[in-house]
């Protein structure tokens, strides 16, 4: 007795102590309550058995089966201190009422008391406590209005297939895509955490699967099961719309109990007899509010007087619950109603537009962006406009940019949606590899063009797989290098001039320079000895068959990876920055143009034709003199930009344009880009300024024009050619090699027949001097060939000096 | 449901005999017709931007409401003398299918005539000019009021030679 006596005083000061989320130390108190209900003490019988059902109350609290945890410790409490009486001051349990106390546990521990054996009991009263959920506090309502849109579609479409079912068209296709909506539904609750949703959905889905499977058949009473499952889902995406303004939790047990139970039911034994079920707002308001129970309530309605009389009315007439309560519970609901309607606007309507219509009409916008400047620039009609007509004009001018900027508008989403899907990947992966990181997510509302979110998705991930994968170290090297043991990853969005930037960053051990150098060294990336500056160094990283991971886990490090990234962010036309510190973490930021339809480019004459640069490769311009210009065996021209000696491409002869001006001085401008670290300087008559344009296709048919990489409209409504700077280089070095093959050739020939070579006219002719003179070029195509390949020869000159050796 | 089956079919013989309605149009001093549902629309010449490195006929391409099609200059196409544009000059916008795939291409006309019903029985073959000229691309020679017609099976014009070859390397 004294023994016993002891444990409750542990207990007691333990219940004191202990936090509801401290489940260690909760098991430790199950325990000691095991340890008195096991007790075989004589005379102890009663303390026992309150023991037992504390045991029992216990494991649920610990088990998260009970809601109201803090009412169940209360009645721990309350329950220990019984037993202390009983045992102190040798009182009996009747002088108590110890069963009610412990009624909290929905009346499972005094079923259990005495019938310690009784398993199923226990189980059962499991099954009853799980409570089906939505928290919607911390959720996110813009992914969750989209989940509404898209489920509630999806119901539609399970009910009408289930009815082109019942008519029996179809039957195999309709069960399966009834099947795929509810397991749409089913996938994108469970993520989103709609606890209900998920389960109503996913008991579905399994009858269904027997549906697909031929095990039962969809219709009578399955059908109508599934029927009922999706206005109970209906049901439940009504609660979500508003909670989501009240932001509350939402407790969905009672409404979803009896639907999961016929399913289970039928699930189990399909030749099984319906359950009806019933149902009742005011009646539940009542007992979430505790003043009454479903029993309660279920015996009054039977008790109704006439079937018209309101349920409020019944309850108080019946002194079930006290007016009060139902006047309570009535102003909550009025409440919920108002909520609601104001909820719908939350859960905004949404539209899908076929992307080709939208593009379209963003074109046809355009179009008339340029149609209104024609009229409203117009000269003669400006100088004959009325004070009215100016004013409309000016009125036109106003809606037109509206309209330009509700076209582009409609292309942008927010980013939230990728940066969600990153948010789940680093929680998948921080369990995976044993790390702990948390990932801040800044800018989730940074818009950027849809055409972006959908190419931007897989590079993140890469980076931030590789941020969590080889950025982040391992908890115990963390401790040891004096660093947090939760690690950070950093993802962050915003808009700077023009520009949408994505950021990465992680505080792990940084990329060490001296490793990436060697290894790059070691396979064959980079010249031994070559001095790089940090970013040189870190972009190595990004050339096609580097990892510097020292294992190869399942998550990353196959060897490819960041290449791929690069990859893509150039075909986005953006650029990646790397910048890390030894032991303090990596930085990746990542900058992309607003949109892909727009192009940000340098305008520029040639020849008077205008072509469009993209700023993006530009380094710099500068004006052109000739005295500048250093000539390689008089033909290649160079200049020397502040010791670096960049060759350059006089495009109007590469492209074939017929020169204007035979002047030698006239002006030039150099515009000296870069493509793949690869420097050279292109030859324009004029710069004629900044342009963001838009991007059109040529089209299949100008496909094979590398040179050009689309049309843009320019302000006038004619179209300016973007010059693809790796298509004008590679072409340059094509016609260059064409050029030194049929050279070296021909003075083959002449060695060989010591005869004057013929021009061949299809082929690139000769440019020597002595074959200037010997070969009659009279043509104006000739000329222009001439001049193209004077303009092209430039860079190699070594090999020039040796064409006839290098062609044996 | 049997009427439309003989509209059907007539429709495919029809389509098989070259009869129904041409546009035609002039280049020099020859008419030429073409295939009135090949065509989308008749535009006036606007300014052409030129593509650099491209065969001499592709004139280049233009804006076309916001769509960028190429424009192709028939007269050089034909080894015909070019001429400078005149206020008759037109682009005849036409869907041209290749390869499965329909896509828009202007042509450059000196005028547009008119639009012709032509009978089948007004329909010849085109004769054999020997290797001097293809008569590949030739739907038939149409012979209307004395004047002859030559009627362009404008895909067939579009697709080969040349201008195929600059797709074809491209794929």
């Amino acid at each position: 007795m004294a023994d016993l006596e002891k444990i409750i005083e542990e207990i007691t000061a333990d219940l004191v102590m202990v936090d509801l989320e401290d489940l260690p130390a909760l098991s430790q108190i199950h325990e000691k309550f095991e340890s008195l209900a096991k007790s075989d003490v004589e005379g102890a019988g009663e303390i026992i058995s309150v023991a037992k059902g504390c045991a029992e109350l216990l494991k649920k609290i610990i088990l998260s089966e009970i809601q109201d945890k803090k009412a169940a410790m209360k009645a721990l409490n309350e329950a220990v201190t019984v037993m202390q009486q009983v045992i102190r001051d040798g009182k009996s349990l009747k002088d108590f009422k110890v069963p009610e106390i412990l009624e909290i546990g929905n009346g499972s521990a005094t079923k259990d008391k005495g019938d310690s054996g009784s398993s199923k009991t226990a189980a059962e009263s499991v099954e009853e406590d799980i409570r089906y959920t939505m928290h919607l506090t911390d959720a996110d309502s813009s992914l969750i209005g989209e989940f509404i849109t898209e489920a509630r579609e999806h119901c539609s479409n399970a009910e009408q297939m289930l009815m082109n079912l019942e008519t029996g068209e179809d039957k195999e296709g309709s069960i399966n895509a009834i099947f795929r909506s509810f397991h749409t539904i089913k996938g994108a609750a469970g993520f989103l955490d709609l606890q209900p949703i998920n389960v109503v959905s996913h008991e579905s889905e399994t009858l269904l699967d027997m549906g697909r499977k031929g095990t039962v058949k969809i219709e009578g009473r399955i059908a109508d099961v599934i029927f009922d499952s999706i206005d109970i889902l209906r049901q439940l995406l009504e609660a979500v719309e508003d909670t989501l303004s009240s932001g509350a939790e939402y407790d969905a047990t009672e409404q979803i109990s009896p639907i999961l139970g016929r399913l289970r039911q039928l699930i189990s034994n399909p030749e099984a007899s319906d359950i009806s079920e019933p149902s009742d707002r005011i009646g539940d308001k009542l007992i979430d509010m505790g003043v009454t129970s479903q029993k309660k309530i279920d015996e009054a309605l039977r008790k109704k007087s006439s079937p018209d009389e309101k349920i409020g009315q019944t309850l108080v007439k019946q002194q079930v619950v006290p007016a009060k309560a139902v006047a309570k519970a009535l102003r909550e609901q009025q409440q919920v109603r108002k909520e609601k309607q104001a909820a719908t606007s939350a859960v905004k309507e949404m539209v899908k537009i076929d992307t080709e219509r939208l593009d379209r009409m963003v074109d046809t916008i355009g179009e008339l962006v340029i149609a209104e400047s024609m009229v409203g620039q117009n000269e003669e009609l400006l100088s004959k406009a009325s004070h009215e007509i100016t004013r409309n004009i000016s009125h036109l001018n106003k809606i037109t940019r509206e309209l330009q900027e509700m076209g582009m508008a409609m292309r942008l989403v927010p980013v939230r949606g990728t940066f969600q899907k990153l948010a789940r990947a680093v929680r998948d992966l921080t369990r995976k590899s044993g790390k702990q990181v948390e990932l801040n997510l800044f800018g989730e509302d940074t818009e950027v063009d849809r055409s972006i979110t959908d190419l931007i998705g897989d590079p993140l991930m890469h980076m931030i797989r590789n941020a969590v994968d080889h950025g982040i170290e391992s908890p115990d090297d963390r401790v040891g290098y004096g660093k947090p043991v939760v690690g950070t990853v950093t993802l962050k969005a915003y808009h700077k001039g023009g520009s949408i930037y994505f950021e990465i960053e992680d505080d792990g051990h940084g990329l060490d320079k001296e490793k990436i150098y060697k290894k790059a060294v070691e396979k064959g990336l980079l010249e031994p000895g070559k001095e790089l500056t940090d970013t040189e160094t870190y972009s190595i990283i990004l050339m096609p068959g580097f990892s510097t991971a020292q294992k190869v886990t399942d998550i990353s490090g196959r060897g490819v990876g960041m290449d791929v990234v690069k990859k893509n962010i150039d075909a986005m036309r953006g650029n990646l920055e790397i910048d890390s510190e030894l032991g303090r973490g990596t930085k990746f930021v990542m900058k992309l143009p607003l949109t892909l339809a727009i192009i940000d480019g340098m305008l520029v004459d040639i020849e008077d034709e205008k072509y469009i640069i993209p700023t993006l490769s530009v380094v710099e311009s500068l004006s052109l003199t000739q005295d500048m210009i250093s000539t390689v065996t008089s033909r290649g021209e160079l200049i020397n930009l502040r010791g670096e000696l960049l060759p350059l491409i006089r495009v109007n002869r590469l492209f074939g344009l017929p020169e204007k001006s035979d002047d030698e001085n006239a002006e030039h401008t150099v515009v000296v880009v870069e493509d793949n670290a690869r420097k050279i300087g292109l030859v324009v008559n004029k710069l004629l300024g900044q342009r963001q344009t838009v991007i059109k296709s040529l089209g299949k048919t100008f496909s094979r024009q590398k040179w050009i990489s689309g049309g843009a409209i320019l302000s006038n409504g004619n179209i300016g050619l973007i010059i693809d700077i790796g298509g004008v280089i590679s072409l340059a070095d094509e016609l260059k090699r064409e050029l030194y093959a049929d050279r070296s050739k021909n003075r083959l020939k002449k060695y060989l027949n010591n005869n004057e070579p013929e021009t061949i006219t299809e082929n690139i002719p000769e440019i020597s001097r002595a074959d200037h003179e010997a070969s009659e070029m009279t043509s104006a195509e000739d000329n222009r060939l001439k001049d193209l390949n004077a303009a092209l020869i430039g860079e190699e000159t070594e090999t020039a000096a040796e064409p006839v050796s290098s062609s044996h | 449901m049997n009427d439309f089956q003989t509209t059907a079919a007539t429709v495919a013989e029809t389509v098989r005999a070259k009869a129904g309605k041409y546009l035609t149009f002039r280049l020099a001093s020859e008419e030429y017709g073409l295939e009135i549902l090949k065509v989308r629309e008749i535009i006036g010449v606007m300014e052409i931007t030129h593509v650099p490195r491209t065969p001499e006929y592709i004139r280049g391409v233009i804006n076309l409401r916001g769509k960028v099609i190429p424009v192709l200059d028939l007269r050089t196409k034909f080894n015909m003398e070019k001429t400078e544009n005149t206020d008759e000059t037109c682009i005849v916008v036409v869907d041209v299918s290749s390869t499965g795939e329909t896509i828009q291409m202007g042509i450059l006309v000196d005028a547009v005539s008119e639009v012709l019903d032509i009978q089948d029985s007004q329909i010849e073959d085109a004769p054999a000019f020997g290797t001097s000229v293809d008569t590949k691309f030739i739907l038939g020679m149409g012979k209307v009021n004395n004047e002859v017609k030559i009627l362009l099976d404008i895909d067939e014009v579009l697709t080969t030679g040349e201008f195929a070859m600059l797709e074809g390397m491209a794929e």
